[in-house]
């Protein structure tokens, strides 16, 4: 099994967003994106399937993922 | 009586070494599975779809973010998941960003979604370790039960299928009964 692993702390997270952020001003960053489902079952063997994105930088080898609400317009706008 | 005897023999030995070859291609080489369930549509379908999956990839060598792999599930060694890989060690990723989504969601539950906590919840995966997870978020047990999947668990990478449901040919997915690439779904955001 995978050792314990701690869900991040804000301020980790905004070191990291930082680290990203000055990557990115040296153009060593690349916007990529990984494209997933949720599927409902509508019938027997029928599934209706939306698509939602999900968004990393890709900085020096490690990805940070980006994803937001408006990501997926969550807002339904 | 004695040639009939050797002749069994001979059969026996040759059955033996056909067993072993397909044993050592089968766990080295390559490896032509079924899959079921829910958790990889809309890629892989929920029955009698069967995937390619080569082994020089085991133990996630050289396995990228966005790869579609075959593994051991960590609560169940019994059995296998296909599932993609969507956190590569070192990287910061939200544990299930789809829980802040409304898109699959009826209107009376919209209320009780909390987009920010979320939109949020980071983790950074192990090293050794991959975050996988199905690519029906709605109906997968992946990383976001089990946790971190380890790399050794990872027994192939797929990379093609068929779908047994469709047609021999002029399929809706593919000739040759749904026959498709499985790619990587890594890609650039423009």
């Amino acid at each position: 099994m995978a050792p314990p692993t701690p869900i991040l702390t804000s301020e980790q997270v905004s070191r990291e967003r930082e680290r990203v952020q000055i990557l990115k001003e040296k153009n060593k960053c690349e916007l990529k994106s990984l494209t997933q489902h949720l599927c409902h079952a509508e019938a027997p063997g029928e599934y209706i399937c939306v698509p939602f994105k999900r968004v990393f930088e890709k900085c020096l080898g490690h990805a940070l993922e980006v994803t937001d609400a408006d990501t997926n317009d969550i807002q339904g706008s | 009586m004695n040639s009939t005897i050797q002749a069994w023999l001979k059969t026996g030995s040759y059955a033996v070494r056909a067993v072993c070859f397909v044993h050592i291609i089968h766990t080295y080489v390559y490896e032509f599975t079924e899959t079921r369930g829910e958790s990889m549509l809309p890629t892989l379908a929920a029955s009698n779809d069967y995937v390619h999956a080569f082994k020089k990839y085991k133990d996630g060598k050289n396995c990228k973010m966005g790869d579609c792999i075959v593994a051991v599930k960590p609560s169940d060694p019994d059995h296998r998941v296909c599932k993609r890989i969507t956190g590569m060690p070192g990287d910061v990723i939200l544990v299930d960003p789809s829980m802040g989504t409304q898109l699959d969601r009826l209107p009376s539950d919209v209320d009780e979604i909390d987009e920010d906590e979320n939109f949020n919840t980071y983790i950074k995966v192990p090293k050794g370790h991959v975050w996988v997870t199905g690519d029906n978020l709605s109906h997968s047990l992946d990383s976001r039960t089990y946790n971190s999947l380890p790399m050794g668990l990872i027994r192939g990478k797929i990379v093609a299928a068929n779908d047994f449901n469709q047609p021999f040919w002029s399929g809706s997915k593919g000739n040759f009964w749904g026959f498709r690439k499985i790619g990587n779904s890594f890609v650039n955001e423009d």
